[in-house]
C-alpha cells in the first residue's frame, strides 16, 4: 500500500505530464518550421509537404487547448503551491502556438513568393534557419531538463539572431530604395496588433482553453447587436 | 492546514499512518456517541429527538444540521451512531439522511461565489455548482414520498444487513472494533473517575465525540487528499478527455478517496468556471461523488450495531437509486442540468438571484420545516 501511495502523492506526476506534453508541441512546432522554410527556399515541393504542415500545426493547436485544461485541473487539485508553475507553463503554451502559426505564415510566403534564385538574402535565409532549427531542438531539451546555464546560452543565442533579423529588415527598408516590402511589413504589423486585441477580447467571451481561438466563439449578444 | 505544508511536512508512510490514526480516532467517537445516549438514558434522548418523528421536520433537520456542520458525512455519522445507539429509529433518520444530502450542496455553491466579479465565468460556476443542488432537491422528491409510502429503502437495507454485512451484533468482534470499542469505554471511565455522571456524564461525551468526529473528518480529507492529489488529478483528466459515463466512477472514487463529496464537487468548481467541463459532462461526476459520500457512514457504522448498517445502507441505497433513476434517461439527465442553467442565467444577470436561492433553500424552508412540522 505505501508503494502505491508513493507512486501516486509524488505531487509531480502532472507537472511533467505536463512539460512533456508542452516539449512535445515544441518539437511539432520545429517540424512545422523546418517544413515551410525548406519549402521556401526551394528545398522542397510545397505542395508535397502541405498537408503534413496543416496537420502537425492543427496538432498544436489542440495541444494548446488540452494543455491549458490539464493547468485548470492540476491547479485546481494542487492549490496555490502550483500556480507558479502552471503560471509559466500558461505563458510559454501560447508562444509554442505562435511558433507553428509564424511557421504556418512562412509557408504561405513560400507558396506566396518562393525564392527561386540564388541571393545574398536566401543564402542569409538559409543559415538562419539552420539555427533557428538547432536553437529550437535544444530549446525543447533545455526546457525539459530546466538548465539554467544552458538556457541563459540560448537566449544570447536567441538575442543574436533577433538582432540579426532586425537588421537586415532595416537594411531593406532604408539602404534599399523603399518598395512593396514597406507596406507587406505595415500591413503585418497592423495585423498582429488586431490579433492581439482579438486574443484579449477571446479571454472575456471564450473558456479558459479556447482563448485566443475563433473556433465556437459564442453569437454576439442581442443587447449589443441592437447597440450597433 | 494548507496542503502544502503537510505534504512537505509529512513523507507519504506518515501521511498513511497519521490517516489510520485519524480513522481510529473517528470510529472511537462514532461508538463514544452511542455510549453517550446510553448513559443520557432513553427518555432523554427520545425527548431530545422526539420532533423527528415527522419525516419533513426530520429532512429540514438534516438540511439545516449539515448546512450548519457543511459536512454530510458528519451528520450521516453522527445519525448513524445514533441509530446504532437505539435513540433514533432507521424510519426516522432515512428523511433526516436525504435532508443531509440536500444540506452538503450549499458548500460548492458558496465556492462558486468566489467568481463573481467575471459575468460568463460566474454563470458557469454557479450552473456547476447548482446542478448538484438541484438533482439532490429533485431526487428527494422523488424518493422520499416513495420511500414512505412503501418502505422500499428501509426493507432492501435490512436484507442486505441480513446477509451478513452486519455491525458488531453479528457475534464476531474484529480487533480494530474491539481496539475501538476500549477506547471509547476509556474515555468514558476517565470522564467518570473525574466525578462526572448521569447527565453531565453524557453532554461531556456527547461534545467531545462531536468535536472528534468533525476535526476527524476534516484532518482524514486532508491527508487523504495531499495523498491522493496526483491520482485524483490524473481521473479529472480522463473526465475531461473521455466523457460520458466514466465521470461516475471518477466520482465516486474521488469521493470515497477524500472522504467528502463537497471536496469533489468543490474541485469540479473552478473546472467549471473556466469552462473545461461542461455541465453535462460533469454531472455524473457529481451523482458519482453523491454515492461515494456513503462510504463514510458505512465505515461509522462498522463500530455500530445492525441496525446503524442498515441506515448507513439506505443512505447508500438511496444515492444509488437516484443516479440508476437519473443518468439513463436523457430527459430526467438534462432536467437538473436544465435547472441549474436557467437559475445561474437568472443570477448572472441579477445578483439578487443568488441571496433568493441560498436564502430560501437552506435556510427559511428548513426553519419552516422544523418550526411547523416539529410540532
Amino acid at each position: 500500500m505505501f508503494e502505491w501511495f508513493s507512486n501516486v502523492s509524488s505531487g509531480a506526476a502532472g507537472l511533467d505530464r505536463m512539460r512533456n506534453d508542452f516539449c512535445q508541441m515544441l518539437e511539432a512546432g520545429r517540424r512545422v518550421f523546418d517544413m515551410a522554410t525548406d519549402s521556401m527556399l526551394g528545398l522542397t515541393d510545397p505542395e508535397a509537404i502541405r498537408e503534413d504542415l496543416f496537420k502537425t500545426e492543427k496538432r498544436i493547436n489542440k495541444s494548446v487547448r488540452a494543455l491549458r485544461r490539464e493547468i485548470v485541473v492540476h491547479s485546481t487539485v494542487h492549490g496555490p503551491n502550483s500556480f507558479p508553475a502552471c503560471l509559466v507553463l500558461m505563458s510559454v503554451v501560447k508562444d509554442a502556438e505562435r511558433i507553428g502559426d509564424y511557421g504556418k505564415n512562412l509557408f504561405d510566403l513560400a507558396t506566396t513568393a518562393p525564392m527561386v534564385q540564388e541571393t545574398e538574402w536566401k543564402a542569409d535565409i538559409a543559415q538562419l534557419k539552420e539555427r533557428i532549427s538547432q536553437l529550437l531542438s535544444d530549446c525543447r531539451d533545455t526546457f525539459a531538463t530546466s538548465d539554467r546555464d544552458k538556457a541563459l546560452a540560448l537566449i544570447s543565442r536567441a538575442e543574436k539572431i533577433e538582432d540579426q533579423c532586425d537588421e537586415q529588415v532595416r537594411r531593406i527598408l532604408i539602404e534599399e530604395p523603399p518598395k512593396s516590402a514597406v507596406y507587406a511589413l505595415a500591413y503585418r504589423f497592423l495585423k498582429r496588433v488586431a490579433s492581439h486585441v482579438f486574443n484579449v477580447l477571446t479571454s472575456v467571451v471564450q473558456p479558459v482553453d479556447r482563448i485566443d481561438f475563433a473556433k465556437k466563439l459564442p453569437l454576439a449578444r442581442d443587447d449589443d447587436q441592437s447597440a450597433k | 492546514m494548507p496542503l502544502g505544508p503537510l505534504k512537505s511536512r509529512l513523507p507519504v508512510v506518515g501521511r498513511v499512518l497519521l490517516f489510520l490514526g485519524l480513522l481510529f480516532l473517528f470510529l472511537m467517537a462514532i461508538e463514544l456517541l452511542s455510549g453517550s445516549m446510553k448513559v443520557a438514558g432513553n427518555d432523554t434522548a427520545e425527548s431530545m429527538l422526539k420532533g423527528l418523528n415527522n419525516p419533513f421536520a426530520g429532512l429540514a433537520a438534516g438540511i439545516m444540521a449539515t448546512v450548519l456542520v457543511q459536512s454530510s458525512s458528519v451528520s450521516t455519522s453522527t445519525v448513524v451512531a445514533l441509530v446504532g445507539a437505539g435513540q433514533l429509529s432507521v424510519s426516522m433518520a432515512v428523511p433526516i439522511v436525504m435532508g443531509a444530502n440536500i444540506g452538503t450542496s450549499v458548500t460548492n455553491t458558496l465556492i462558486s461565489l468566489g467568481h463573481v466579479t467575471r459575468s460568463d465565468e460566474f454563470r458557469r460556476a454557479f450552473a456547476g455548482a447548482t446542478v448538484h443542488d438541484f438533482f439532490n432537491l429533485l431526487a428527494v422528491a422523488i424518493f422520499l414520498p416513495l420511500e414512505l409510502a412503501t418502505g422500499y429503502m428501509e426493507r432492501t437495507a435490512t436484507w442486505l444487513v441480513s446477509l451478513g454485512i452486519t455491525g458488531t451484533d453479528s457475534g464476531f468482534q474484529n480487533p480494530a472494533t474491539a481496539a475501538v470499542k476500549g477506547a471509547a469505554v476509556g474515555i468514558q471511565n476517565g470522564l467518570a473517575s473525574l466525578g462526572l455522571s448521569g447527565g453531565w456524564l453524557a453532554i461531556m461525551m456527547l461534545l467531545i465525540a462531536l468535536c472528534l468526529i468533525i476535526c476527524t473528518l476534516y484532518y482524514i480529507t486532508k491527508v487523504m487528499k495531499s495523498l491522493l492529489a496526483d491520482r485524483i488529478e490524473e481521473w479529472l483528466n480522463r473526465v475531461l478527455e473521455q466523457k460520458g459515463m466514466i465521470g461516475l466512477v471518477i466520482g465516486m472514487l474521488t469521493t470515497m478517496a477524500v472522504q467528502s463529496s463537497s471536496i469533489t464537487t468543490s474541485l469540479l468548481v473552478p473546472m467549471f468556471a473556466a469552462g473545461v467541463l461542461t455541465l453535462e459532462a460533469g454531472f455524473p461526476l457529481v451523482v458519482g461523488a453523491n454515492i461515494g459520500t456513503t462510504v463514510t457512514a458505512i465505515l461509522a457504522a462498522t463500530v455500530t450495531n445492525q441496525a446503524g448498517m442498515t441506515i448507513a445502507f439506505v443512505h447508500f441505497l438511496f444515492n444509488s437509486s437516484a443516479a440508476a433513476l437519473f443518468l439513463p434517461i436523457p430527459a430526467l439527465r438534462r432536467l437538473p442540468v436544465s435547472c441549474a442553467h436557467r437559475l445561474a442565467n437568472a443570477a448572472a444577470r441579477n445578483r439578487i438571484w443568488v441571496l433568493i436561492y441560498l436564502g430560501t433553500v437552506f435556510v427559511v424552508i428548513p426553519l419552516l420545516g422544523i418550526l411547523i412540522w416539529k410540532r
